[in-house]
């Protein structure tokens, strides 16, 4: 079972909370569910849309298609009815006058009296997206009580009456349908078990303070904000410190300056902010001071197109920072190894002393998944000692100490004897800034000399679907969501396809491609012009892939685009184009509204 | 054993330019820490880039030389993390008043308990004389070789209006006075600044030791009362009404205000250093469910 609704309105008319209450009714019925929110850089005017897709199998990727349109303005309907499935439902507001448009056959269109249904349930008009969300669930004939159990804990804080009048509302956009139509889908809860719904960027923040993380400092930034505003809201519950500061400079430094103190403090931006990291970025590899920046990427270069999504910050972030200095990346390919590796970052940043970065972006930050739930988490801090005999007077703790496996055992300030510079300068093994030749190339080779330890903890790259197909598709970050629901569909086709995914990004060895070497045929798939993962590749380890499929537009891909160049692959005979560009079915913006004389 | 001046010296020779303002500078801080018993191991002094950025390597306490203009919000995260320490933070007025102003405005509003130390020589001197925010108007330097034609910087009225809950002015050619004013700083709770003149003997001609002693006095001797923020403004402003006759130094203006990180219930027993690692995120997952 698989279906799909859309919720479209103006921009500022509470989409996001309508999208994820939905969400949560079916997540609250064990099923897997994504919500895909789609806005303008604009806080009123413009259109917004999110779609809530629901399945009781995996379900991974937005696509096209629509089964239920929730349109709560005329511009709604306009921008989604040529999306829907014939036998779908569009549910709109009685106000709107829609006999402009040209509705597909078969698709059932119903307007609801809003505002008579909220002045007999005795709601106020700030309750219409219950009575919309009640209304939606009686188009797959859903049972109301799961959506009023959400309701409850939403409104619980506001008191009794507001959750009552919120029920009622909700009921009453509910019978609406239920007389006047008949439901197009018959969906029931699978079981009773409760799935967490939540955002990349929540499980991000999860995942960083379960690994200890006690300092987060950063500037506001779509589409890393919401790491920012999930942890100012509980910072008093985890019992730690997060700051919004005046710039994303000051944002790294701050929490650069507490991990020297002793805590694991990480920062989170986009690409234009963290442009004005990219200095601190070698400070901290430098001075060998763990950091940890969560970069959720979003359409560039510039100001770009600020609420839409892109892979094209991975070569930037791989080489920020003047210098030769370690660094690891790292990319989640879902919401479960978004907690996982936000909260493994801090074990690597800190065993090694070098700055992490976890790449995002739109679609994985600010999308929101069911999960069945996160893992313990391990924390490992690596070499740092808290005791230390005297030593004669005047004399420095070795800080930078020449080291077998190139790590120094780090000392917290508040440590009798271990006074030392942790600096920016190169240094003498006391931290002391020197310009001596050998010790420059013996401290160089000591900090490079780290990826070896480090290499042998980075995971190999996961492999999905059988080991035997004609097309393995390769990707990394979050088009491993895409690509997985596209594997699905093309196996139910008969095709034999499987796919390598790369959540550890760099450093590479030869080894990792061992498998695409071995693959039939490959496909990789960025969300970028320039295919740049492709490229670090080649670079490291010297593979390329037989076909790159990239997409630039501002969208993730939905999984049907990946089927349908897959297949026309096959089609060739695996011949034709190496590089194919993919662009959407549905070439409306979202913006300019007035552009289509709405 | 009490802690002593010389328990803060290190091996390493002090790299700056003989006669160099710094000398004093440095001497006055170790002074100030000595008498205050501070601990070495509980000192944290954090620097920029430049002739002040060479600061921590001079004294034996724990030390941190980030980047230029950037130590201030260093030393931030340093406190926020383990308010126990005693955190100075040391620029010049390139690192800290052009470079990094923007921290210097906001670190004042937020009034962390830490001390800024400015080495003010009114020129660049590491990168070898160009003209700072705080060169006085007309001088010449390698960047405004026919005179310098921009209003300088004001760091005190600055501070005084900014939220700086301790803002005081020294003289690195009086290193008894310095001293005491860096102790004071030290001690405040909130967010304190030192300006400190700091003659430049090889790039600044005009700024001398000699042009100083002409014209500065003690406000300590002139009856200032540095709680009334009206006064503190018109000392502030003494130096350019007064064509550089009047220049004032010593502390401008104080109050009290509760430090950011003591407004924080969550560090209010105990310190982010001393947190346990582990956090019980079960009432967090369940706003999930």
């Amino acid at each position: 079972m698989k279906l799909t609704f859309r919720i479209g309105a103006q921009a500022g008319a509470g989409v996001m909370v309508t999208g994820r209450m939905l969400g949560k009714c079916f997540t609250r019925g064990n099923y897997n569910v994504l919500g895909y929110p789609e806005y303008p850089s604009l806080v009123r005017g413009g259109h917004n849309a999110y779609q809530v897709r629901i399945s009781d199998i995996g379900i991974t990727s937005p696509i096209s298609k629509c089964d239920v349109l929730l349109a709560l303005n005329r511009d709604a309907i306009f921008y989604h009815k040529d999306i829907m499935e014939e036998d779908g439902m569009i549910l709109y507001d009685k106000e709107i006058d829609a006999s402009a448009f040209e509705i597909k056959k078969g698709v059932t269109l119903l307007a609801l009296p809003i505002k008579e249904l909220l002045e007999k349930a005795g709601g106020s008009a700030l309750m219409a997206n219950a009575l919309e969300i009640g209304a939606a669930l009686a188009a797959i004939n859903y049972p109301i009580e799961i959506f009023e159990t959400v309701l409850r804990d939403e409104f619980s804080r506001k008191g009794d009456d507001v959750v009552n009048k919120n029920i009622a509302v909700a009921r009453a956009g509910y019978e609406y349908v239920k007389e006047n139509a008949k439901h197009v889908r018959d969906v029931k809860p699978i079981s009773e078990n409760k799935k967490m719904f939540l955002t990349g960027n929540e499980a991000i923040a999860l995942g960083a303070v379960k690994s200890g993380m006690k300092f987060f400092s950063a500037y506001p930034m779509t589409p890393a904000s919401s790491i920012l505003h999930y942890l100012c809201a509980h910072e008093r519950d985890f019992e730690i410190i997060v700051k919004q500061t005046e710039d994303e400079i000051s944002a790294i430094n701050e929490a650069i300056g507490a991990n020297f103190a002793g805590v694991r403090a990480a920062t989170c931006t986009s690409g234009g902010g963290f442009a004005l990291m990219t200095e601190s970025m070698g400070l901290a590899g430098l001075s060998e001071t763990p950091i940890v920046v969560f970069l959720a990427q979003r359409t560039g270069p510039s100001t770009g197109m600020p609420t839409w999504t892109e892979q094209a910050d991975l070569r930037f972030a791989l080489h920020s920072g003047q210098g030769d200095f370690l660094r690891v990346i790292v990319a989640p390919g879902d919401v479960n190894e978004a907690f996982e590796l936000a909260a493994e970052a801090f074990n690597i940043s800190e065993k090694y002393q070098i700055p992490v970065i976890l790449l995002s972006d739109k679609f994985l930050s600010e999308s929101v998944f069911s999960t069945d739930g996160f893992p313990e988490v391990k924390i490992e801090r690596g070499k740092i000692v808290h005791e230390l005999a005297q030593l004669p007077p005047n004399t420095r703790y070795e800080r930078y100490k020449i080291t077998d496996d190139g790590v120094s055992p780090r000392v917290f300030p508040g440590t009798h004897n271990g006074m030392h510079v942790a600096t920016s300068y190169e240094h003498d093994e006391t931290g002391f800034s020197s310009e001596s030749f050998s010790m420059r190339k013996k401290q160089v080779d000591k900090r490079a000399s780290k990826v070896n330890g480090l290499l042998k903890e980075i995971p190999e790259p996961k492999t999905y679907g059988g080991d035997e197909a004609d097309i393995t598709l390769v990707t990394w970050g979050s088009m491993k969501l895409p690509a997985i629901e596209a594997l699905n569909r093309l196996g139910n086709n008969g095709k034999k396809v499987n796919m390598v995914h790369f959540s550890y990004l760099f450093p590479l060895t030869m080894d990792k491609v061992k498998k695409l070497k071995e693959a039939k045929h490959t496909v990789m798939l960025e969300n970028n012009s320039t295919a740049q993962f492709a490229g670090i590749l080649k670079e490291y380890c010297g593979w390329k892939p037989d076909f790159i499929l990239l997409k630039y537009t501002g969208r993730p891909f939905y999984a049907e685009e990946i089927v349908e160049e897959v297949d026309k692959i096959y089609d060739a005979g695996f011949k034709g184009d190496k590089v194919i560009t993919v662009l959407d079915n549905e070439d409306l913006e979202y913006y300019n509204p007035q552009r289509y004389g709405l | 054993m009490a802690v002593t001046i010389n328990d803060f010296n290190v091996k390493e020779k002090m790299q700056w330019c003989p006669g160099c303002g710094n000398f004093g500078l440095i001497g006055a801080l170790k002074g100030a820490l000595a008498d205050l018993e501070k601990n070495l191991h509980e000192v944290v002094i954090v620097s920029g880039i430049g002739c002040s950025g060479k600061s921590p390597h001079y004294v034996n306490t724990y030390g941190f030389e980030g980047l230029h203009g950037r130590p201030v919000p260093v030393a931030s995260g340093i406190k926020m993390a383990n308010r126990r320490l005693t955190v100075i933070a040391e620029g010049g007025d390139g690192d800290g008043y052009q470079e990094g102003v923007q921290h210097f405005i906001h670190v004042m509003r937020r009034n962390h308990d830490i001390t800024y130390l400015v080495h003010d020589n009114q020129i660049y001197g590491l990168t070898t004389g160009q003209a700072s925010s705080t060169t006085l108007m007309g001088t010449r330097t390698k960047t405004t070789p026919f005179g310098n034609i921009e209003i300088p910087f004001n760091p005190i009225l600055t501070a005084i209006d900014g939220g700086a809950t301790y803002v005081a002015r020294g003289f690195a050619g009086d290193v008894v006075h310095l001293k005491e004013l860096i102790k004071g700083a030290i001690q405040h709770k909130g967010f304190s600044l030192v300006d400190i003149f700091q003659p430049c003997v090889t790039f600044n001609k005009v700024n001398t030791y000699d042009w100083f002693r002409e014209r500065v006095y003690k406000l300590e001797e002139a009856n200032h009362n540095p709680a009334d923020k009206k006064a503190a403004r018109e000392k502030a402003e003494e130096d350019i009404a007064s064509d550089y006759n009047m220049v004032p130094v010593g502390l401008f203006y104080k109050e009290e205000r509760v430090p950011y990180e003591e407004q924080l219930p969550q560090v209010k027993d105990k310190t982010l250093v001393d947190k346990e690692l582990d956090v019980d995120l079960k009432k967090a997952y369940e706003e999930f469910l």
